[in-house]
């Protein structure tokens, strides 16, 4: 197992170093660039910009100082901001969007993976169709419409949480509800296909002429296969909740990490778009091993070597 | 019928409704088990053998259903319980092994905790203790060193010790019915003879009423006191094994019979049997077996025989007597 966790590890240093130059060259590739902006600058301080970020140098020599300073795992100053450097802003945006995430995905997986057993169980009946329906309305209900839907009810009406900010548990309650909501449809459904595949399956009937009941036979006979697809789509999904949702973010009024995804792209600050991207790789490669590692645990037929 | 049964089953119907028609797999059998006794059950596939012994602890998967019939299991009628007192029979009082091994075990679960399931279910008993149980029946069953293997996953094992496992999860509580369905069916040659001298030592070690359902004329013969051969749904003939292979009285049985090398022949003189098993959506008005009979005769096409005695315990649904020699059809 050891072994299987380090060689993960050292195959995704290529990978990362892969994702570092596509973006580098990609973004440079983009017309525009950081310091040009709508309101003229005199070509004087626009040099002087350029000259402070090396931006003047030769496109390699960028490359090969944006090599070097990953290597010191120095991503380097913002441009847009330039107090700031992108380790700051990462710094400053992770903590609040893994906390959001974390909880849009316990959310995700509470609402989620009973909702899939229950239709499984009730399959062809009434209530799967209605549990279905539900779900299928959550996919066609974007979070812009949601939010505000949330905010509107349970702050506005109903004083129950705070409509938006940052700092208290209360206010973390909304927004997380916002996020995981299509996550939880989406692991609804794929609980249900693969709590139906396992239910016919020889080992179910096994189980029940042994006289366990169906309470047994599904959560500890069917349960524990039915969920390796909710585990796989588990790695990324946790990447993509836990570096934030610019969408999320302007509604909730908070500071993650989501609109620097967006906002750095538009400004091409390049560092920061660099940054938030590798940060986002080296997530996704993480949370992929940790799924593995999950995957081991619940099929023992899988083995590593 | 005798009140001593273990099990008696009385005019089951078990049909699936599905889309083209109403299939009858099961169609008015009546059969029973005697304490102790292997019942023998033959028949091709679709003949309803599985399925009559899966109508027993109300397994039928949809869109099978049992419409009528009476299953009495030690004085009760299984048919009729609600499900939460059957469960209670289910693995307790009638163990069952299945066909496939290699898919009937859980994949996700270690092989110590599916066979102590059974007494988990059950009975009040820490886990500790049903594992030691299972310790004993895995040994019995012929698992060496099963205390050793308690942790294991099913697919370490291969397939002839999946069987083993399967049958001593259907044998840790006791039960007084073993039903075995195709239990050799899935397995190597030689694994079969190895599971199978198993069934004799399970039957003079445990006391327990066996039903074994086979293809497999040859099992039967070496194992069962009393067999029956289903035919399209229904229990075409009963009768001593001994009886039963000396005078089978059922067109069927013989021509079955007929479909086993000899030993000694110099040429094989296997029959098969001509034609198809008839479509279970559309039974004939008469004898089902009557387009691949060499007996046939016009009665036949219009009335279905009822099992007529043929001597004591001697059963068979033919209007015909085979023994007296009437001239078979030529064709």
């Amino acid at each position: 197992m050891t072994k299987f966790i380090l060689r993960r590890i050292v195959i995704s240093i290529p990978v990362i170093f892969l994702v570092a130059t596509t973006t580098f060259f990609i973004l440079r590739l983009a017309p525009g660039g950081p310091f040009l902006s709508e309101r003229a600058i005199p070509p004087e301080i626009q040099a002087n910009l350029q000259a402070k970020y090396g931006l003047d140098q030769p496109l390699l020599v960028q490359y090969g100082r944006y090599l070097s300073s990953l290597l010191r795992l120095d991503l380097g100053p913002s441009y847009k901001y330039p107090e700031r450097t992108v380790n700051d802003i990462i710094r400053e945006g992770f903590p609040v969007s893994l906390q959001l995430g974390l909880a849009a995905l316990v959310i995700a997986l509470l609402l989620g993976i009973p909702a899939g057993v229950f239709a499984a169980v009730k399959h062809r009946a009434v209530l799967d169709r209605l549990t279905m329906s539900v779900v299928m309305l959550g996919i066609s209900l974007p979070t812009f419409v949601v939010g505000p839907m949330l905010i509107f009810v349970f702050s506005l009406t109903l004083y129950w949480f705070p409509p938006a900010l940052w700092g208290e548990p209360s206010q973390l309650v909304l927004p997380a509800i916002t996020l995981a909501l299509p996550y939880s449809v989406y692991i609804a459904r794929l609980t249900r296909t693969e709590m139906l595949e396992i239910l016919d399956q020889d080992y179910i009937r096994t189980a029940r002429a042994k006289g366990a009941g169906e309470f047994r036979v599904l959560w500890r006979h069917a349960l524990n296969g039915g969920l390796l697809p909710v585990v796989s789509f588990l790695g990324p999904a946790v990447a993509d909740l836990t570096t934030g949702s610019i969408v999320i973010e302007k509604i909730f009024a908070i500071p993650g990490l989501g609109r620097f995804f967006v906002e750095s792209a538009f400004s091409r600050d390049y560092t920061t778009v660099m940054g938030t991207v590798l940060f986002y790789s080296v997530l996704l490669i993480g949370a992929n091993l940790v799924v593995d590692i999950l995957y081991r645990v619940l099929d023992p037929r899988i083995e590593y070597r | 019928m005798s009140v001593d049964a273990v099990l008696s089953i009385q005019g089951l119907k078990t049909y699936f409704f599905t889309r083209s028609g109403i299939a009858r797999a099961v169609d008015d059998v009546s059969l029973e088990v005697r304490p102790g006794e292997t019942l023998g059950i033959v028949g091709e596939s679709g003949s309803g053998k599985s399925v009559t012994f899966l109508s027993v602890l109300r397994l039928v998967p949809p869109p099978g259903k049992t419409v009528s019939g009476e299953i009495i299991f030690e004085g009760q009628d299984l048919l009729q319980m609600p499900l939460q007192k059957l469960r209670n029979i289910r693995g307790k009082r009638i163990g069952i092994v299945f066909q496939d091994p290699m898919t009937s075990l859980n994949p996700f679960l270690r092989i110590g905790d599916q066979v102590a399931e059974t007494l988990l279910v059950h009975e009040k008993i820490s886990r500790n203790k049903a594992l030691d149980r299972a310790v004993g029946i895995l040994e019995k069953v012929g698992i060496s060193d099963a205390a050793s293997r308690l942790e294991d996953y099913p697919h370490r094992f291969s397939g002839g010790m999946r069987q083993r496992v399967m049958i001593a999860s259907a044998l840790i509580a006791n039960p007084s019915l073993l039903i075995a369905d195709e239990p050799t069916t899935a397995l190597d040659v030689t694994i079969q003879a190895q599971v199978l001298d198993l069934f004799t030592h399970i039957k003079s070690e445990f006391s327990t009423a066996i039903v074994l359902i086979t293809h497999n004329l040859g099992i039967v013969a070496g194992m069962a006191d009393h067999a029956a051969v289903m035919y399209s749904g229904r229990v075409v003939e009963y009768a001593k094994t001994t009886d039963l292979f000396a005078h089978p009285r059922h067109p069927y049985t013989l021509a079955l019979l007929k479909t086993l090398p000899r030993p000694g022949d110099m040429q094989p003189s296997v029959q098969p049997i001509p034609g198809m098993p008839p479509d279970l959506t559309c039974l004939p008005r008469g004898c089902s077996f009557f387009d691949r009979c060499a007996f046939r005769m016009d009665r036949c096409l219009e009335e279905s025989p009822p099992l007529i005695s043929f001597g004591p315990g001697h059963q068979a649904s033919c209007w015909v007597d085979i023994e007296k020699g009437q001239n078979p059809v030529s064709e």
